[in-house]
């Protein structure tokens, strides 16, 4: 399976009111749901590994965060490309620093093994600062599905 | 020091296969033979005996860095692999181990 397969220009959601990065992840974790794309205990894993295992990222050009459950409750690979109208606070991988983000990719990934090239290619992308502010002036669901299909 | 260098993250799955794998390739590049784990942070305790290099994704437990400090097993940060903030300074002092 390619990387190209996980997007769906139906998971680019780019105009998401939450207060709280939990509040994000249960208006995501209803759409996975919908789509069938996860089970039931998607939102408390996805809730309960980000207390544990936060996946905010400080990058040179953009704050993201790769919110990501354990393969259990993924039933198809997928990609949801969220961003909200306003910042929210999520904590950093690694030292659990507090940052602001706006930007989160969730990452379903369903089988470690195939789908580890995924984050280095995700991380790539968001290494080139030409993506980047290509990704930030893109304000179409559909222009930024292809974006990403068209470069991971 | 064990000739053996680690990645724990959250599950042992996704950062932590991308950061060894990331750090196998520079080895590579570099003409470093130096075997590279990921494992799962839930059983650092374990893993830290058999181990040189211990690089961090998910933060790691205080008894877990005194573990590490005990058996003499240096302990890096892994994110700069990721965001690569930071990569050079970090890289340089684990060649300087392994070579």
């Amino acid at each position: 399976m390619s990387y190209k397969d996980m997007f769906d220009a139906n998971w680019v959601d780019l105009n998401i009111q939450a207060a709280t990065e939990e509040e994000a992840f249960e208006l995501v974790a209803a759409k996975l749901m919908e789509a069938g794309v996860v089970n039931a205990g998607y939102l408390k894993g996805i809730t309960e590994r980000e207390r544990n295992f936060p996946t905010g990222l400080i990058t040179q050009h953009l704050n993201i965060a790769l919110p990501h459950s354990d393969p259990e409750y993924v039933n198809k690979p997928f990609v949801f490309v969220a961003r909200l109208t306003d910042e929210v606070v999520c904590r950093q991988m690694g030292d659990s620093q507090e940052m602001p983000v706006k930007d989160l990719f969730f990452l379903g990934i369903k089988n470690g093994k195939e789908q580890v090239g995924l984050l280095q290619a995700f991380m790539n992308l968001f290494m080139d600062k030409k993506f980047v502010d290509q990704y930030r002036s893109t304000v179409s669901t559909k222009d930024v599905y292809q974006l990403f299909v068209n470069n991971i | 020091m064990k000739k053996r260098l680690i990645v724990a993250c959250g599950s042992g799955v996704a950062t932590s296969q991308t950061i060894a794998s990331k750090i196998a390739n520079m080895f590579e590049d570099d003409g470093i033979s130096f075997p590279v784990d990921a494992v799962d942070y839930k059983s650092i305790q374990n893993e830290l005996p058999s181990t040189g290099i211990y690089v961090y994704v998910a933060q790691p437990d205080e008894d877990v860095l005194e573990k590490a400090q005990e058996l003499g097993v240096a302990v890096f940060p892994g994110i700069p692999f990721l965001t690569g903030m930071g990569v050079d300074s970090i890289y340089s002092q684990i060649c300087e181990l392994v070579r």
